[in-house]
């Protein structure tokens, strides 16, 4: 599989009152094409400002500092303005948790559709329109061409979901970002929306990078999977790996504190510590306060992520030197 | 999860805790020139259960299946349109002013978001010792070392008295909001989704505080919450809603390992699990919710549920007991 | 600044079983990406902060605001002459001295800001003029707040019927014609008089903090905190005056700064008009009555000292307002 895209040492920083924030703080990653990527994390811990990062969608007072991301011979981050415009909504598509804000509620999901593809395509409206009509039917909404001139507010939340899926996907995708695109939805629902994006993914041969913070969710989706922590990735490998054999602490903690249905546990395990102060990350490792392993070194250097085992699994943890 | 509850048959209920029977909540939706009701929001239609003594009752549903308004009408937080409910023996509903008072001592409630539940203009020490004020419980002092206490038991430092919900995180708003509800000792806690707001690695921080309280204060918890595996863990017996109805109950390990609802099957199936080895059939239900407004007839399930003959949307199935201490609201359970 | 770190935890414990002090001070923090927008000072800095009431920290904040501090300095001063100087000098306002109309300003220390056509004392005037402004400004307002923010709180608070009604009523008195009410109610009763000017603008304007008000209340009534605090058997007093009211302030304190000035310009207007209080008795409005002609003459004076005495009073009574929000706001350190 060749690599679609490739992310090399990416930093991105946030003035803030107060100092600077490091939210991506040398993050490499890379997405074979087709492939599904898990990026993993809890709040804050860099995964989303990834995300954005890749799309260039900072806030004002954000920052790409260091780094690149190479989108096939490409580096994004030089990318003229222009030149980012075009790829963003057309070889990059990107879902959101909260698919009512991402939607304009003054004009019908048919148009807001038509319009994403007559941004990259040269077709006439009614054109565009048809395509937004046979998008709406391939994310399964019955009844497309009634749907399609609905506004956002008269679906429900998987409906505008389904809608977003279908507007990202209009423009044919190379690669599908999805942050946290089912944490609004319902069990249920989520279900429904995961299998759509399974299916879609078979006909469109997008990759997908899906940021999530349910193990679950990741485990049923992902080919492989990399999980964040104070805006550096700590560990990375293929699902199955990660899951069976968690190597870094963090990982390892995580995995142990989730209730797992069927397997009701006398007491539930808990990772000590706090999550550092983004404005005063600790020296060295920055999970070392909350590590029960407290590898020496960890305290000076930051760990370097690192083959550990096979060359797929990667650990930035000081204690497998 | 306490050691008497483990010994005791959880569906033989004799002396009840809380005992509620037939609650209904409409709301009513106003409309024309004169607000006249042109519809009712049937949030909960008919809810019927019982939690013992010392035991964790699990309700879980989806948005909209009214697990939250059965949550805040049994605290009488919003009027109940019919039904009653009994905190031992005494009637919540037909409390006078004085009565009623006397219960909220007893039923304290603890909310989803850890940020609209404290208010952000009152110190830690009123949010906490408010409860306490209210009831006239203690000196101005007395209060301010319960406080300090309270504080101390949910693992917040008791100098925290003086600061504001602002300076907080998640975690610890979640732990002062704990706190003011264990300050009058109450009997109830009814936790509304306690955890859903946290991420994973709190989420079990507060999960193990909750079951340290239920032990060191003997409390009997009502746990609403969408997530099954939050709820399995902390619960002895789990109510699944869907659409203003309990559609199954059961002790918490019988209805995972073998649910009889089509729903709590169709539930279970798709919930993620951590374990990309494991392989599973998935029911996928189609469809989505039916409006609270305007509910299927017959069975509320019917229309997204893969087994519903033409009997379903005649004969509304009762709960009734499917086998030992299982009930379920099917008419092919 | 608004948000904070989380503070760090020590080993604090309650002494529960099975609870060792790891288990209970394990924090981590959910508000972490807010951090990220907005990070607030380290925890340590805060670690030592005293614990006051809200109202002190209220004060304490207030104090800090150099420039609502200021401004209440000015407004101090403007009040205190306004009340205290014209007992001192009596009459002085309106003595005229024949043999000295239009007598330019800063030329004497007989007449320090000059007079005006008539040879009375254009300083002794501003600051008797003051007196009405003021007592017309703020009278008023104390008007709007007790009517509107009455009437907003109980059709915000307890909503239905009263509600409806309520605002039904705002929507009559929204469209009465300000100043044709003005000259019917002066006609009624017999002549200009000062007492009528306030309660007519009291009455008829209102309706815009009784709006805001009531909007403030119909959200925050439905907040967890609120609900929490009636959990806890809080009367409806305490949750309106304790809960509802210290976050409702907000808009409300800026709307009624706006309104103080707001009217102390609407009395100037109604001065110009000649439906203010008469002379002698000078205020801000009647002395900028003839305003265009001195514009254009070379007694320029007589309109720029009230209209800057109107504009810094306005200003100062913004500023203040300005400042009282913040200061109410515990995010604010």
């Amino acid at each position: 599989m060749s690599d679609l895209l490739r992310i090399e040492d990416l930093h991105t920083q946030f003035h803030v009152h107060g100092g600077t924030v490091k939210a991506v703080d040398g993050v490499n990653l890379t997405i074979p094409a087709r492939a599904t990527v898990g990026l993993v994390g809890e709040s804050g811990s860099g995964k989303s400002i990834t995300a954005l990062s890749i799309m260039r969608l900072l806030e004002k007072n954000g920052r790409i500092t260091q780094g690149h991301v190479w989108f096939h011979d490409r580096d994004l981050i030089g990318l003229p303005d222009e030149e980012m415009q075009d790829i963003r909504g057309n070889d990059i598509s990107m879902i959101f948790q909260e698919p009512m804000t991402a939607l304009n509620p003054v004009f019908t999901v048919g148009d807001q559709i038509a319009e994403a593809v007559r941004l990259h395509q040269k077709v006439d409206h009614q054109a565009g329109l048809n395509r937004a009509i046979e998008m709406l039917r391939l994310v399964g909404i019955s009844d497309p061409k009634r749907r399609a001139g609905q506004y956002p507010h008269e679906l429900s939340g998987g409906m505008r979901q389904r809608v977003m899926i279908a507007m990202a996907l209009s423009t044919s995708p190379e690669l599908l970002i999805a942050d946290e695109p089912t944490t609004a939805l319902d069990v249920t629902i989520q279900a429904q929306i995961l299998k759509l994006m399974r299916n879609l993914k078979g006909e469109f041969g997008s990759a997908i990078l899906l940021i999530t913070h349910d193990l679950g969710v990741v485990a049923e989706m992902c080919d492989s999977v990399a999980v964040m922590y104070a805006g550096r990735i700590v560990e990375q490998a293929t699902t199955e790996e990660l899951f069976a054999s968690p190597k870094h602490p963090y990982t390892q903690g995580l995995l142990a504190s989730i209730p797992r249905l069927g397997k009701k546990q006398e007491r539930l395990h808990v990772i000590t510590g706090s999550v550092p102060n983004p404005l005063a990350v600790p020296p060295g490792c920055a999970f070392r306060p909350r590590c029960p392993i407290k590898a020496p070194r960890s305290d000076r250097d930051i760990p370097p992520l690192t083959a550990n085992g096979s060359a797929e699994h990667l650990v930035a943890c000081w204690q497998y030197e | 999860m306490s050691k008497q509850k483990q010994k005791a048959h959880p569906t033989v209920v004799n002396g009840a805790l809380l005992k509620v029977q037939d609650l209904v909540k409409f709301f009513p939706i106003k409309g024309g020139l004169l607000q006249t009701t042109v519809a009712n929001v049937k949030a909960v239609d008919g809810v019927s259960f019982e939690i013992k003594k010392g035991e964790t009752l699990g309700l879980i549903g989806e948005s909209g299946s009214g697990k939250s308004t059965v949550a805040r009408t049994i605290l009488r937080l919003i009027p109940p349109t019919s039904g009653e409910a009994w905190l031992e023996g005494r009637s919540i509903f037909k409390a006078k002013k004085k009565e009623l008072h006397e219960i909220r001592r007893e039923v304290q409630i603890i909310f989803q978001d850890p940020y609209g539940s404290l208010n952000p203009r009152m110190s830690v020490g009123e949010i906490v010792g408010e409860g306490l004020l209210v009831h006239g419980i203690g000196s101005a002092h007395e209060r301010d070392k319960i406080v300090s206490e309270l504080l101390e038991v949910v693992g917040l430092r008791g100098q925290y008295r003086g600061r504001f919900p602002h300076e907080f995180s998640g975690g610890q708003r979640q732990r002062i909001g704990i706190a003011r509800a264990l300050a009058l000792r109450p009997k109830l806690i009814i936790a509304d989704e306690p955890v859903s707001a946290l991420d994973v690695s709190i989420q079990s921080q507060i999960l193990n505080l909750l079951e340290d309280l239920q032990n060191e204060f003997d409390l009997t918890y009502l746990f609403v919450a969408h997530n099954m595996a939050v709820v399995e863990q902390v619960s002895d017996r789990i109510a699944v809603m869907y659409l203003g109805k309990i559609v199954e109950l059961a002790p918490a390990e019988q209805l995972l390992r073998g649910p009889r609802h089509p729903y709590t099957k169709a539930l279970i199936s798709v919930i993620p699990i951590p374990d990309p080895t494991l392989r599973r059939d998935q029911t996928v239900l189609s469809g989505e919710m039916p409006s609270p407004t305007n509910p299927p007839s017959g069975c509320h399930f019917r229309t997204r549920c893969p087994i519903a003959t033409d009997y379903c949307a005649e004969v509304e199935p009762a709960l009734r007991e499917v086998s030992k201490g299982q009930f379920a609201a099917c008419h092919y359970a | 600044m608004a948000q904070v770190p989380p503070l760090p935890i020590g080993g604090a414990t309650g002494g529960l079983p099975g609870a060792g002090p790891g288990q209970l001070s394990v924090e981590t923090t959910v508000d972490q990406e807010r951090a990220i927008a907005q990070p607030g000072v380290k925890a340590d800095e805060l670690a030592g902060a005293p614990e006051l009431g809200f109202w002190k920290l209220a004060v304490i904040r207030f104090l800090h605001h150099r420039v609502a501090t200021g401004a209440l300095l000015i407004l101090g001063v403007i009040v205190v002459a306004a009340v205290v100087v014209p007992i001192i000098t009596g009459n002085l306002y309106s003595i005229q001295d024949y043999r000295h109309p239009y007598k330019a300003p800063f030329q004497s220390f007989q007449h320090l800001l000059g007079t005006d056509e008539l040879g009375q004392d254009e300083l002794a005037r501003l600051l008797r003029g003051a007196r009405v402004s003021l007592m017309v400004g703020i009278l008023a307002v104390v008007g709007y707040l007790i009517i509107g923010g009455g009437l907003g709180a109980l059709a915000g608070y307890y909503g239905g019927w009263l509600d409806n009604a309520l605002m039904r009523f705002t929507d009559i008195i929204i469209s009465m014609p300000f100043l044709l009410v003005v000259i019917a109610v002066t006609a009624a009763t017999g002549g200009v008089r000062l007492s009528t000017v306030i309660i007519v603008i009291a009455a008829t304007g209102w309706f815009e903090i009784g709006r805001l008000m009531r909007a403030q209340f119909l959200v925050l009534r439905e907040q967890e905190f609120v609900q929490a605090a009636r959990a806890l058997g809080a009367s409806n007093t305490r949750i309106i005056l304790r809960h509802i009211l210290p976050n409702a302030l907000a808009p409300i304190i800026v709307s009624a700064t706006l309104g103080v000035s707001g009217i102390i310009l609407l009395e100037a207007a109604l001065g110009f008009l000649g439906y203010s209080i008469p002379p002698p008795e000078p205020s801000w409005g009647n002395m900028l009555q003839n305003f265009e002609e001195y514009l254009l003459s070379d007694h320029t004076y007589l309109v720029i000292f009230p209209a800057t005495a109107l504009v810094i009073t306005a200003l100062a009574i913004n500023l203040v307002g300005d400042g009282i929000r913040d200061a109410l706001d515990p995010r604010q350190r």
